[in-house]
């Protein structure tokens, strides 16, 4: 008789993750980090607290965890969120074959404990030699290897240090190009922290505690601020329907996801898109004019001088003067973006505003 | 009955592999499949049932190496048995690559540790976002030494047991997101001089280096997170001169080990 075995590997890889209490009291050996000087004490003997506990007075966090050889650590992490930044971004048409020119400013409060060591957003090109150096603010440009996105950064870079934009100082002039349309991205800000951890790796990420602490110092660790940026591709040669499937799908997505814009007007705009989308597939030049010059009917509706040029390019918008519009349905520099956008797209089809 | 196969998986050791004590989770646990009865002994390796008309159904659970586990089975009624179907379960992450040899950095062969050859393993996107760090910090400083990369993950991930001993120090080394760029100066390694906080070599707290700042401010534009580190020994003393950066190539992704 034969017996057939039938091998049901339901679990292939069930790695399986321990939740640790973040606080445990324990008597034990480990190292301490002296949070003023960070010089780091071998072989202190002691009762160990593990958990995350705050410093009201320096703003840093004191992390204590046990590592895998059942040592104690102690350490200091400076948290890079010691700012409150203001990133302003203007944009215009140059006249150089559908280039767009991007210009940002940033400024640090003064009372922001830390400079600000440089920031980093998500766009969707830039032009070539982009972005340029201005003064100690150097520009990078890297690709996110994950989709077409690319990462745009600059950082304060003084002869052979990092420096910092100082709290009460405004750094202006940041600019760049791309042939793309803008869109609204979240860059992500970090002050310079001046406290080497000692500490910080080589412990069980899995752990509740280790999560907590790999937030607060690695992929939470920086200030969020809407900015504009490149994020709407402008095929060559252009085709308007790709541009507002583009612009519909940044609304309905993004900008819905960020808040910026009320469900019920998102919904209205996305009635418009579609229909101005069919329009353009269909070659019915004067219907997508009529969608078009509605879509930026019912913004200005919300924001009354959206379409305003950005005429006095020389000067910075220095981002005062903007909370009186945050009770509307779409966030400003949204519905400014989304309009300009829109004009570009008119502009194409020999619209004359 | 279920074992894993020696040397594989990326480790060349085999010493107390086959234990599989309550807390050591070193092979894959079979058990009834839900609804089906049989029974387990020898914490899972060895499964005992009828097969009925039908076969018998059961599940396994991989341990937190990676390696290959070989299923046999046979009748304990003392007839001639014909087992069917696939006997093995490749256990480990899906998806890992060897980097590629780049001039931009430098491949450093796991000398120290013969057992665990096959050190470079990242999964694709970790490798692409290591390749443009490298390249940046190289077309930043052309005048010094490429990147020298050490400990990735093994072939298949899973856990990466320093010591040979089944366990993980070597944490977030496991699922092909993370490595280590060697800075402690050996054959034109980065050399990070002082870190204000450790003891180096000759007894004294050095300054920061500030290429640990330049370096870290690169990661940052690439979406990479490079964690200075001076790692601790079994004795819990820090050893300067394994000195590194820990690198996080795609955020939280894969960082959880078994």
């Amino acid at each position: 008789m034969s017996v057939t075995i039938r091998v049901v590997p339901v679990v292939f890889l069930a790695f399986v993750s321990c939740l640790s209490l973040v606080a445990q009291a324990e008597i034990g050996t480990g190292t301490v980090q002296d949070p003023v000087t960070g010089k780091l004490t071998n072989g202190v003997q002691q009762d160990w607290n593990q958990g995350v506990v705050l410093d009201p007075q320096t703003g840093n966090y004191i992390i204590t965890y046990k590592d895998a050889y059942g040592f104690f650590n102690s350490s200091v992490l400076e948290p890079a969120t010691k700012i409150t930044p203001n990133l302003t971004a203007q944009f215009r048409l140059t006249n150089q074959d559908g280039l767009i020119e991007y210009r940002y400013a940033l400024s640090n409060a003064r009372t922001s404990k830390q400079g600000i060591k440089g920031f980093r957003v998500l766009v969707s090109s830039v032009a070539p030699g982009n972005p340029m150096k201005t003064g100690n603010w150097e520009g990078m440009v890297a690709p996110t290897v994950k989709g077409p996105n690319f990462y745009l950064s600059w950082f304060c870079s003084q002869g052979d240090n990092v420096c910092s934009l100082l709290p009460g100082r405004r750094q202006e002039g940041l600019r760049m190009t791309s042939r793309d349309l803008p869109g609204i991205s979240v860059a992500e800000i970090k002050g310079k922290t001046t406290f080497i951890s000692g500490l910080v790796a080589e412990r069980d990420v899995s752990s509740a505690l280790a999560q907590q602490i790999n937030d607060l110092t690695s992929f939470k660790d920086f200030v969020p601020r809407n900015t504009a940026v490149p994020l709407i591709p402008v095929p060559k040669p252009f085709d308007a329907a790709a541009v507002l499937t583009s612009m519909q799908k940044h609304v309905n997505q993004d900008l819905v996801a960020m808040k910026l814009i009320d469900p019920a007007l998102a919904s209205q705009l996305d009635r418009l898109f579609q229909t101005a989308i069919a329009a353009a597939k269909g070659g019915n030049t004067a219907a997508m004019k009529g969608n078009l010059k509605d879509l930026r009917q019912m913004l200005k509706r919300e924001h009354a001088d959206v379409d305003k040029d950005d005429d006095d390019w020389d000067k910075e918008d220095d981002g005062k003067g903007k909370e009186k519009d945050k009770s509307r349905l779409i966030d400003k520099l949204a519905a400014k973006v989304l309009d300009f956008d829109l004009k570009y797209v008119q502009k194409h089809l020999g619209h004359n505003d | 009955m279920v074992d894993v196969q020696r040397y594989s998986g990326g480790h060349q050791h085999d010493e107390g592999r086959h234990s599989n004590g309550v807390n050591e989770n070193r092979v894959g646990r079979l058990a009834p499949y839900p609804g089906t009865t049989a029974t387990i002994s020898d914490n899972g390796k060895v499964l005992e049932g009828n097969t009925g008309q039908n076969g018998l159904r059961f599940t396994f659970a991989a341990p937190v190496p990676a390696g290959d586990h070989k299923i046999t089975a046979s009748c304990t009624d003392g007839k001639n048995c014909q087992p069917e179907g696939p006997d093995t379960v490749w256990v480990g992450h899906k998806g890992l690559q060897p980097l590629n040899d780049n001039n931009v950095y430098i491949l450093l062969p796991n000398n120290n540790d013969p057992k665990h050859p096959d050190n470079h393993n990242l999964t694709l996107t970790a490798a692409s976002r290591m390749a443009v760090f490298a390249a940046m910090y190289h077309g930043k400083y052309p005048n010094l030494s490429v990147l020298q990369l050490n400990d990735a993950s093994l072939e298949r991930g899973g856990i990466f047991d320093l010591r040979h001993d089944w366990k993980a120090p070597h944490h977030e080394h496991c699922g092909g997101s993370a490595i280590d760029i060697r800075a402690n100066g050996v054959n034109g390694a980065l050399n990070i001089t002082g870190d204000g906080v450790h003891t180096t070599n000759d007894g004294t707290v050095h300054p920061a280096d500030p290429m640990i700042d330049k370096l870290q401010t690169i990661a940052d534009a690439v979406g990479a997170d490079a964690v200075w580190e001076v790692p601790k020994d079994s004795n819990g003393n820090f050893v300067w001169n394994a000195r590194h950066f820990h690198t996080r190539l795609t955020g939280q992704e894969g960082l959880t080990c078994p």
